[in-house]
């Protein structure tokens, strides 16, 4: 027989799961966007100043939204407040 | 690469007054009980200062490799990062004398200063061409 407490447990764990697939995508972002920089560098290497700046700017922004998935899932698994709720 | 450096200069400035004013708010709301508030707001700016240093640093580097190298070490440096900043999150979440609410807008100080930053340059320029055309 499945408790409450068990089963809140079972899907934090899944919600956890869920929402670290939220700190992938910017790290392919930032991946993909700094080939692109590179390649814009090569292309026009007196921009490189501009560029560097545009994607520190554009790639700290991007990774604001994994640290948002990462609170989430670490908060249902190690202080989950709807344990205290039963 | 200057104008690269003064921004990180003025952006870590920026985000330490930030985390000035969060900690005022902090002393504020809850008082006597502010202090693990302000250690985890100490220790979460502090790691999004470093974490955004780090960045530029990567950034820096990346720009001058062939694209797919490039590619490739700016997205495994990302996940260094973002394993730094889960271990910083866990221990917040874990230790007694640390607040995990501080840590968290400790972290997202520099982002929130981004964010401002741009929103201001974007809304004068937009002022100064509503003025230009009322000219």
């Amino acid at each position: 027989m499945i408790t409450g407490k068990e089963l809140i447990l079972a899907c934090s764990a899944i919600g956890a799961g869920l929402a670290m697939i939220a700190g992938i995508g910017p790290g392919i972002g930032q991946g993909y966007a700094a080939g692109k920089g590179a390649e814009s560098v090569g292309r026009q290497p007196e921009a490189q100043g501009d560029i560097t700046r545009t994607m520190l700017l554009g790639a700290a922004v991007a990774e604001t939204t994994g640290i948002y998935g990462l609170i989430i899932a670490l908060i249902l698994l190690f202080a989950n407040p709807l344990i205290k709720l039963i | 690469m200057q104008n690269h450096r003064a921004l990180l200069k003025a952006v870590t400035l920026r985000s330490l007054m930030l985390s000035a004013v969060f900690a005022i708010i902090f002393l504020i709301l809850f008082r006597s009980g502010a202090p693990p508030y302000l250690l985890g707001l100490v220790f979460g700016s502090f790691l999004g200062i470093l974490n955004f240093r780090q960045l530029g640093a990567t950034i820096e580097k990346a720009v001058a490799m062939p694209p797919a190298k490039a590619q490739s070490y700016v997205t495994v440096h990302y996940f260094i990062r973002f394993s730094l900043v889960a271990v910083a999150i866990l221990v917040s979440i874990l230790s007694e004398q640390i607040q995990v609410l501080g840590t968290v807008a400790g972290l997202l100080t520099v982002k929130l200063v981004i964010y401002m930053t741009q929103l201001l340059s974007a809304s004068s320029k937009s002022m100064n061409i509503s003025k230009r055309k009322e000219e």
